[in-house]
């Protein structure tokens, strides 16, 4: 079955990022594909390259970079609740003089036309949020 | 319908909601700070439920994660871990995630 | 196609989720797919007219409202149940819906192919 999720919660504020996670390991061992993971609302700080947790804590950016590195899983983070929110993509941000490196590892910001075509082509769409 | 929970029913009014329109085919998750409402003494919308043909089912690690015994929870919870959640959405159509 | 339905259940001021959430509703009738929105529980507030969020500094999200009906979204709902909690009549809404009580709604989630709420 092919399941796409969808994450409108900020990292270490709420559970959400971490259920959707374990949601997805689960997903992955029980032979599902995950069409991709959108980032919507204050989702999309679970996207941010510079978050360092102390060491005793899991790392919830890298856990998702290591997701698509290890998995090839399309991680999609909305470009309009992103530049409200000062997460720019590398391209904009050397334009309008914002930050360039702002952006994790595995993450791509687009337009919700990605969540749509998500919601068309799964057979399941998921929201984990707040 | 699955309906997933994820809000403690003392802060949120989701679970009492789904449960006033719920029927025999539905199915309730409760993830996160709802599985609160699982004890048999949180006087949660729950403890009026036994006899119901609601199923009602409660994840495991989140329980886990916050001192919830099964021991300590109302007879007719069922209970999940992520594979079960997984089983869950693959079984069940549509889905509300209420928050 | 398929059927997507949005359930709102926040008010439209004091933060952005609420206009964002409308935002994926009208990429969704975008992309021809038939949406409904249903308003509910504290949602209905974002139905009321004469809504000045200018007042605390924030751009009206009233519009995103009105739009529905240029994005040939038509099927707009209000649980009859949270409106009477509520004390409000459609007559102080700035769209026209269909007022609708809670069960039959329900009947009506059960045919959609994803249900939205946030």
């Amino acid at each position: 079955m092919k399941i796409s999720i969808q994450i409108n919660a900020s990292p270490y504020q709420h559970q959400a990022a971490d259920s959707a996670w374990h949601f997805i390991q689960a997903a992955l061992v029980a032979g599902h594909q995950i069409y991709r993971v959108f980032f919507y609302h204050d989702g999309i700080y679970n996207a941010l390259r510079d978050s360092r947790p102390p060491g005793d804590e899991r790392d919830i950016v890298k856990r998702w970079s290591a997701l698509q590195a290890e998995h090839g899983i399309d991680l999609v983070v909305c470009v309009s609740s992103a530049q409200r929110r000062g997460l720019l993509e590398q391209s904009v941000a050397r334009k309008v003089g914002g930050y360039e490196a702002a952006l994790a590892d595995g993450f791509r910001i687009a337009g919700l036309g990605l969540l749509m075509e998500a919601i068309i082509d799964a057979d399941r769409h998921i929201c984990f949020g707040s | 319908m699955l309906y997933i929970i994820n809000k403690s029913h003392t802060d949120n009014l989701a679970l009492s909601k789904c449960l006033q329109t719920a029927s025999a085919t539905d199915v309730v998750l409760l993830i996160e700070h709802a599985v609160y409402a699982a004890l048999e003494l949180s006087q949660s919308p729950l403890t009026a439920m036994a006899g119901s043909a609601v199923t009602v089912y409660a994840l495991s690690p989140d329980m886990q994660a916050r001192g919830v015994q099964q021991a300590a929870c109302l007879d007719f919870i069922q209970y999940v871990d992520y594979a079960g959640f997984v089983e869950l959405v693959a079984a069940n159509q549509p889905i509300r995630s209420c928050f | 196609m398929k059927n997507i339905f949005f359930i709102i259940d926040k008010p439209l001021h004091g933060n952005i989720q609420t206009q964002e959430f409308i935002d994926i509703a009208l990429m969704a009738a975008a992309f021809d797919q038939r949406v409904l929105m249903l308003f509910e529980g504290d949602g209905v507030y974002a139905l009321l007219q004469q809504q000045t969020p200018e007042a605390i500094g924030l751009k009206n999200s009233s519009p995103l409202l009105k739009a529905l009906s240029v994005y040939d979204i038509n099927d707009v709902f209000v649980e009859a149940e949270s409106m009477r909690e509520r004390g409000l009549s459609s007559e102080q809404f700035v769209i026209e819906v269909n007022v609708c009580p809670r069960a039959e709604l329900k009947q009506q989630q059960e045919t959609a192919d994803q249900l939205f709420s946030f």
